[in-house]
């Protein structure tokens, strides 16, 4: 990908010597979009921290008299929906419950897919087998239907629905460790911390763990965005974050049905809910060229 | 190969096991169970709650409760719907249809737009195009279909009118092209996310074949370009599709049933929805080991025709 425009590469690399750029965050600046999915996620982040503080209207805050106004027609920026609820105060808030449970999930996945795959990895044999022909079988329902039927079974809010996206993500992250893992336990410094007398758990999560970080980064950044997508489709199916708590799924909950007479009631949330997830998931791949040390040579 | 295949039905089956072991334990083990609807119905006493439990034989220990159920799905008896007391069995069987012409119209648009952009997209790598394919693909990835369904509603149904809103067609009127009418904004939503897959996976199997010797040696021996990449490339890129095509399925039924939703088609994923909001366990539970089965049902097919087509396969 190299054009004629100046890169972020270009100018970073004209910096004094002695500072040089590590061959990772060098690779990561080659890819230009997911410069820009860091630039786009970092402002969101931003926004919706910040945002409903500097906001003139509260995302709950009743405005009868400017119901369905459209945007910059008024004095609601982006426009507000049946209730004249500031739409824009409204995604800012909504993006902070949406963000939040695409980082929780992530974190929870991450830790329990790690876990499972280090464990099942190292010990291998029956114990292992058994444990990734589990996660086999349950890679084998449809995320969504199983999301929808743990949030019929369960009462939704914020902590819940994290928990039950988390619950349907650890499985793939448990796969990678688990790949990677089979091929490091037969590398020599395994042999070398067992012989030195190092503890299985100490090999496990001391020796084995830290060389599979890259892929890790990787998959939990692609979880983050496929969090923030599946908590939009159960919430806009009505089973997830429910109202009048916005997220940017159960925004679009309402909005089919004044598809006719307020279409940016429907538009905004999914272009927030896109560009974040595109955002990362740019950001998702510019990580997997860059910390893999092969795709120099490519 | 017989016993490739046979190994494969082996993990296969229990693959199927474990499923319906976790189905199980899913609907059973959380708070209230299958009979949690009724617990918060007003009138309900707890012995009357004792009752249905004992009528339903959910009295009994959790493993004569799996075994009696594991037993009847293999006979065939997936259980009774609470909605309409109809074998749970009929009523996915009469939905079905449905969604498979869906599936089927987005597989085709996949197949035919983005296996045709993967393919142009690696035989030009590094091209504007190819890039713009890349970066087209990762955005459809990252837009939720339900959104994509509503967006496409707005633009075709409400401002400009050429596409009917939803559903199937008018009550009594079974043309088929009042039906091909409607099956067009549905299977063009369902196709984006298909699409993006199939040509980013197209392109890196073409990438694969390109790479190979024998492409060195048809250059080498001076056939035309057209002939290297059309006989030699593509059809050694397509084989590793197949296995794909059983890959995406649990995505294909995921997006189905997104997709019913927004557009009222009657199918399976719509039938899904409406059974979590009447909290009818019999029919949920069938559907979940369903979507399951086909799964399953999909990457064994898709691995043992692989097998068949690709004799490289056989020697691994």
């Amino acid at each position: 990908m190299s054009g004629e425009a100046v890169t972020a590469l270009d100018i970073l690399e004209e910096a004094p010597r002695g500072r040089r750029l590590s061959p990772t965050l060098r690779r990561f600046l080659r890819h230009r979009l997911a410069v820009l999915g860091v630039f786009v996620i970092v402002f969101l982040v931003l926004a919706c921290a910040a945002g409903p503080y500097l906001a003139s209207y509260g995302h709950l805050q009743l405005d009868m008299r400017h119901r369905f106004q459209p945007p910059f027609a008024g004095p609601h920026l982006l426009g507000s929906d049946e209730l004249g609820r500031d739409q824009l105060a409204r995604l800012l808030m909504a993006g902070r419950i949406s963000l939040t449970i695409g980082l929780a999930a992530m974190v929870i996945s991450v830790a329990v897919g790690s876990v499972v795959g280090v464990v099942a990895g190292f010990l291998g044999g029956a114990v292992g087998g058994v444990v990734m022909r589990l996660v086999d079988a349950i890679l084998c329902f449809p995320a969504i239907f199983l999301l929808l039927t743990l949030a019929a079974l369960i009462s939704p809010n914020i902590v819940t629905i994290t928990l039950i996206i988390a619950l349907t993500a650890w499985m793939e992250v448990a796969r990678i460790v688990y790949g990677q893992i089979r091929a490091l336990r037969e590398m020599d410094f395994v042999a070398a911390a067992v012989a030195a007398g190092s503890t299985p758990l100490r090999i496990m999560f001391r020796e084995l763990l830290p060389n599979v970080t890259g892929p890790i980064i990787v998959a939990a950044t692609l979880i983050v965005a496929r969090g923030i997508l599946l908590e939009s489709y159960v919430s806009y199916l009505g089973y997830g974050i429910q109202p009048p708590v916005p997220s940017w799924g159960n925004m679009l909950e309402k909005a089919q049905q004044y598809l006719t007479t307020a279409p940016w009631l429907a538009i905004l949330p999914g272009v927030m809910i896109t560009l974040t997830v595109a955002s990362i998931n740019f950001v998702g791949d510019g990580l997997r060229d860059a910390l893999d040390p092969r795709s120099d040579q490519r | 190969m017989a016993r490739y295949i046979l190994q494969r039905l082996g993990q296969s089956l229990i693959l199927l096991w474990l499923v319906t072991l976790i189905g199980f334990l899913l609907l059973h083990l959380t708070p209230g169970g299958p009979l949690s609807q009724f617990a918060n119905t007003p009138g309900m006493s707890d012995e009357d709650l004792r009752r249905l439990a004992a009528q339903l034989g959910l009295d009994r220990p959790l493993p004569v409760q799996y075994l009696d159920w594991i037993g009847g799905l293999l006979s065939g008896d997936w259980g009774r719907s609470y909605r309409d007391n109809a074998p749970v069995l009929a009523v996915i069987g009469s939905r079905i249809g449905a969604t498979f012409q869906l599936m089927g119209t987005a597989t085709l648009i996949a197949v035919l737009v983005g296996g045709t952009a993967g393919i142009i997209g690696a035989v030009r790598r590094y091209s504007l195009f190819d890039q713009m394919v890349t970066i087209g693909t990762m955005i459809a990835l990252s837009i939720p279909t339900f959104w994509f369904g509503l967006v496409v509603i707005y633009l075709f149904s409400v401002e400009l009118g050429w596409l009917p809103p939803g559903n199937i067609g008018p009550v009594g009127n079974a043309s088929l092209l009042v039906f091909l009418h409607h099956l067009i904004g549905p299977s063009m939503v369902l196709g984006l996310v298909t699409t993006a897959l199939w040509s980013r996976f197209m392109r890196s199997s073409m990438l694969d074949a390109l790479s190979q010797d024998y492409v060195r040696t048809a250059r080498a021996k001076g056939l035309p370009e057209r002939m290297v990449i059309g006989t030699h490339v593509l059809r050694n890129a397509l084989l590793p599709m197949i296995t794909i095509a059983g890959l995406e399925l649990p995505t294909l039924l995921g997006g189905a049933l997104v997709t019913e939703t927004v557009f009222t088609w009657p199918g399976m994923g719509r039938l899904f929805l409406d059974s979590i909001e009447y909290r009818d366990y019999p029919v949920v539970m069938g559907m979940l080991i369903f979507a399951a089965v086909l799964v399953i049902l999909g990457s064994l097919i898709a691995d043992v025709l692989h097998t068949v087509a690709d004799p490289r396969v056989r020697l691994r």
